[in-house]
């Protein structure tokens, strides 16, 4: 089935097809579907083998805050459309498309779905056409005939109607909950059950190269917002029956799919139930994007370091599932989360690992380099210009000397004022069209330049200063957000107090660095508390071969990554 | 503690990271007092130079960088000089700096002075007392170049610099050369305080000469003053002065013009490439000697005649020749220390101490009636390594 998935096709449905094809599969992938139980809510039919695929497939359980859609499903075709009418009121795009049925006694019948959120050729193609034309009743019906009306749902879901999934609700919300995932219900007049069938495609954009990380050499898809797409795109890098992918819903009334993804034997059972604890503690009406779980399932939410990652990259995430990490997709976004995540993932990129390991050290410690001197560069420079003047080399301080003559606020006001402007032009630059970047860049020269120095607004080493931080800034994208708030912090630090108040600010930070963890995993593994075998993909990458054990995410199963330990030849 | 409910517990909370945030907020305000000096509030002082006022108060002399004009002269416009030279007087060198301020208006900012330069006078008077504070203020480095000036140190400092726009720097840089030369001493103030502590040890520090040259000051480090514990008491030349340095094994380049065998009237130029020497001194017949052997390696840079000088018998005689000439430098600056200053600028009262420290308890007080009757010998072995590119 996978192979037959063209991304970008749009005609994945939700929730079906995560742990292969259903039955076809057995045993094994049975369990891969096992829903979450959502917190708060008691399913008795969630995880019950039997009532396994209605369970994960049309939620029956949370009640909806207007109103209960109690009841069971009238005979009458026109009770259940008013009663449907009746829970959609005002809602011009749930489609009521009325017809007669050749079958049987010809019975009156009625599709439901919602305009925009089905295939149109599924609906017409596999649902009305078989329905309305080429029955005549005898390729369809059973050798022993129609029993009654209730056998007649069961004859058209088994015989005649040919999609990926077709469910019986006997319910009014199971049909409305139906309706909204997107599928069609039909309704049969005097049946007592409807059918509920799988009918989702919508629009959704192509799988396209990820906006925030780039790279040279490697895998250019990205995750798109479709998340039967993006876990596909996970199940195509790890053809591994261990992989696993526990479906839930979050959100009261987005009712977001959410996925958790981990290779069993890899990742540490007890982190995968912890995980699955908190997201089922999760209480919020709406999940619009991966953020709003990070921020409620996140073990320091008041530090300004982030203990969840995200990513783009379906590689990036198989590399971290691989390590023993787990992964949340959600519905409606392409950042997929993964946790645990620690300090050095920041400074770590997929393209390390595929390009030779000596240039990948060389640009993983320029990485460092760039993290230093965009956090500390301005706050030194502060340092050194109100305190610390005596430990700069004379010319170097006589040429600060000569830019700093005539202006007129001190250097921390100028850090600030810069750090400002230059912020103010980030944003605007992320937020404004693309049309008037020309005439944006063009005035952003000027503050940011040689213009507001001659002016005699800031010095002309200031303007380095900034400029350099910026670059440092831009070379971490995935820190981008911690930089800014320590490159402040630090400055801060040394407004008053000097080169003294940057080391005891870097103290403070590093204690706070020290209490933080990530899912149980202490935030600075593996430099703090140590370990030289991990200490092997930290400051340096050391060559593949050499990389024997997986990064010791805690509870991994000493599963060894590669045996072919490379030598040079001759060698061995 | 009572038990507290928790309302209590949260507004003392809230009453703590006021205090907290009060603390923070009022400490950033205070630092304005208390040590930050922006770079536009401050001048950094290049060059200190002392004299003795003839009402003998001390007067400072000071270089003061000049941004304004090195801002200009970027601009090419040219404004004036790069430094400010200004002079004050007072009791002590502190009460000078102080009074300073009332001219300068700025704070003035000591920690990237690399020179201090002493007037003839003030060093013949004695310099211990004005040194205390450059070794006693955090501000002052040890590492400045310390010399001395036959004539007043203002004079010095007023010089002009046609490669520098800080005259002071091309000062630094004259000093941090000068065993390329290996005419004069460069000596910083640690060299300097070390020996003014040493009881036997005299310092020796740097001369630097002005000369009129078309109306302009031109700055020269030539030969040494020679003290004896503080007070500068006479000058070594140039000459002298490398027999100093060979002593101390401080020579690290510099040309000996040897006569060319054969037609003495033209000279052979061999540059020092690399020399170090030892000072063993010998206990005979209750007698001190000092054996001073250098060993020196030299290259045959330059020559007047056409005589083809590489041959190994011409090597040795050169070699020979060399031997000589820094022989005669070292025994000269020996017997000017001996006779005429009676001061063991050498140290060969410390290398005694080292080598037989039961027989220096006998000689160390009367050291210094002592010294001018030890005898030396003075071994030089030469090596000329290469001709170079000409034969």
């Amino acid at each position: 089935m996978f192979e037959s998935f063209l991304p970008g096709k749009g005609r994945r449905q939700a929730k079906k097809n995560i742990g292969g094809e259903g039955s076809g599969r057995g045993g094994g992938s049975g369990q891969d579907k096992e829903a979450v139980k959502p917190g708060g809510r008691t399913d008795p039919e969630v995880g019950e083998p039997g009532e396994k695929n209605k369970a994960a497939w049309v939620r029956s359980g949370r009640e909806l805050p207007s109103g209960p859609v109690s009841g069971d499903l009238a005979d009458g075709l026109q009770a259940n459309i008013s009663a449907l009418k009746n829970r959609f009121k005002n809602s011009a795009d749930v489609i009521y498309r009325e017809f007669t049925v050749r079958f049987g006694h010809n019975p009156k019948a009625v599709l439901i779905y919602i305009d925009g959120m089905v295939n149109q050729e599924t609906t017409s193609g596999t649902i009305l056409k078989p329905l309305m034309f080429d029955i005549e009743g005898r390729d369809y019906m059973p050798s022993s005939g129609l029993r009654g009306l209730a056998d007649m749902a069961d004859v058209i879901a088994n015989r005649a109607l040919p999609n990926k999934r077709v469910v019986e609700a006997k319910t009014l919300k199971e049909v409305v909950d139906g309706i909204l995932c997107g599928n069609t219900a039909l309704l049969i007049d005097g049946s007592p059950t409807a059918l509920v069938i799988e009918t989702k495609g919508w629009e959704s954009r192509n799988v396209d190269e990820p906006g925030t990380e780039s790279i040279v050499r490697g895998p250019r898809e990205g995750f798109t917002e479709n998340i039967g797409v993006n876990c596909s795109m996970l199940r195509r890098k790890i053809k591994d029956e261990d992989l696993r992918v526990e479906s839930m819903e979050l959100g009261r009334r987005t009712k977001t799919s959410v996925y958790l993804a981990y290779i069993d034997g890899v990742a540490s059972r007890e982190m995968v139930d912890e995980v699955k604890r908190r997201l089922n503690k999760i209480e919020i009406d709406g999940v619009l994007e991966s953020g709003y779980i990070e921020q409620l399932i996140e073990d320091a939410p008041r530090s300004i370091f982030p203990t969840v990652g995200n990513t783009e990259k379906p590689d990036v995430v198989a590399a971290k599932l691989l390590e023993g990490r787990l992964a949340i997709f959600v519905d409606g976004t392409p950042f997929v989360l993964t946790v645990p995540h620690l300090f050095i993932e920041g400074f770590q990129s997929s393209e390390d690992y595929y390009s030779r390991p000596y240039y990948a050290t060389t640009v993983r410690l320029v990485r460092y380099l760039a993290f230093i001197i965009a956090v500390l560069l301005p706050a030194g420079y502060v340092a050194l210009q109100s305190y610390n003047q005596d430990l700069l080399p004379t010319s170097l301080l006589i040429s600060m000397v000569v830019s700093r003559e005539g202006t007129p606020f001190p250097s921390y006001m100028e850090v600030i004022i810069m750090g400002v402007i230059f912020e103010i032009m980030r944003e605007a630059g992320v937020r404004m069209p693309g049309a008037i970047g020309q005439a944006f860049s063009i005035v952003g020269a000027l503050v940011l330049g040689e213009a507001s120095a001659r002016a005699g607004l800031v010095s002309n080493s200031m303007i380095v200063v900034v400029a350099l931080t910026a670059i440092g800034g831009f070379a971490l994208t995935s820190l981008a957000d911690v930089i800014g708030l320590l490159r402040l912090f630090f400055i801060a630090c040394a407004a008053p107090l000097g080169l003294f108040g940057i080391l005891m600010g870097g103290l403070a930070v590093l204690i706070h660095m020290l209490k933080l963890y990530s899912f149980g995993v202490p935030y600075l593994l593996p430099v703090a508390p140590g370990n030289l075998n991990d200490l092997k993909d930290v400051f340096i990458r050391a060559p593949l071969g050499s990389q024997v054990l997986p990064p010791r995410i805690l509870g991994h199963r000493n599963v060894a990554r590669t045996m072919s330990r490379r030598r040079p030849p001759g060698k061995d | 503690m009572a038990v507290e409910s928790g309302k209590h517990k949260g507004r003392r909370r809230v009453i703590f990271l006021f205090t907290l945030i009060l603390t923070l907020a009022l400490s950033t305000l205070a630092s304005g007092c208390w040590n930050r000096r922006e770079l536009n509030r401050i001048g950094i002082v290049s060059a200190v130079g002392l004299d003795l006022t003839p009402d003998h108060k001390i007067e400072l002399t000071v270089q003061i960088i000049r941004a304004r004009a090195m801002k200009m002269a970027e601009g090419a416009s040219g404004e004036g000089k790069a430094v400010w030279v200004v002079s004050s007087s007072g009791g002590t060198v502190f009460d000078a700096v102080r009074n300073l301020v009332e001219k300068s208006g700025r704070r003035l900012y000591y920690p990237h002075n690399s020179l201090i330069v002493l007037g003839q006078e003030l060093a013949q008077a004695g310099v211990r007392p004005v040194m205390d504070l450059f070794t006693r203020d955090q501000e002052m480095r040890l590492l400045a170049w310390v010399v001395v000036a036959p004539g007043t140190a203002a004079d010095v400092l007023k010089a002009d610099s046609e490669l520098n726009n800080v005259p002071s720097k091309q000062l630094e840089e004259m000093l941090k050369n000068y065993n390329t030369v290996s005419k004069s001493v460069g000596s910083n103030l640690l060299e300097f305080d070390e020996s003014l502590l040493s009881k036997t040890t005299q310092p020796v520090l740097g001369r630097v000469v002005l000369d009129k040259v078309s109306g302009k000051n031109e700055l020269r480090l030539d030969g040494a003053g020679v003290f004896r514990g503080d007070k500068l008491i006479g000058w070594l030349d140039g000459a002298e002065s490398r027999g100093y340095l060979f002593i101390k094994g401080k020579v690290k380049s510099g040309s000996v013009l040897v006569p060319s065998p054969g037609n003495p009237d033209q000279a052979v130029t061999l540059e020092i490439i690399r020399a170090g020497s030892r000072v063993k001194p010998e206990w005979l017949d209750g007698k001190v000697r000092f054996e001073i052997d250098v060993k020196v390696e030299a290259n045959l840079v330059e020559q007047a005649s056409a005589q083809k000088l590489s041959s190994p018998d011409m090597i040795s005689v050169l070699e020979e020749e060399l031997n000589q000439a820094i022989a005669n430098q070292i025994r000269t600056t020996i017997s000017v220390a001996q006779t005429r200053y009676k001061a063991d600028i050498f140290g060969f009262g410390t290398d005694l101490m080292r080598a037989h420290p039961e027989e220096w308890q006998r000689l160390a007080a009367k050291w210094e009636t002592e010294f001018p009757q030890v005898e030396t010998q003075v071994k030089v072995q030469a090596k000329i390594t290469h001709t170079d590119l000409s034969q």
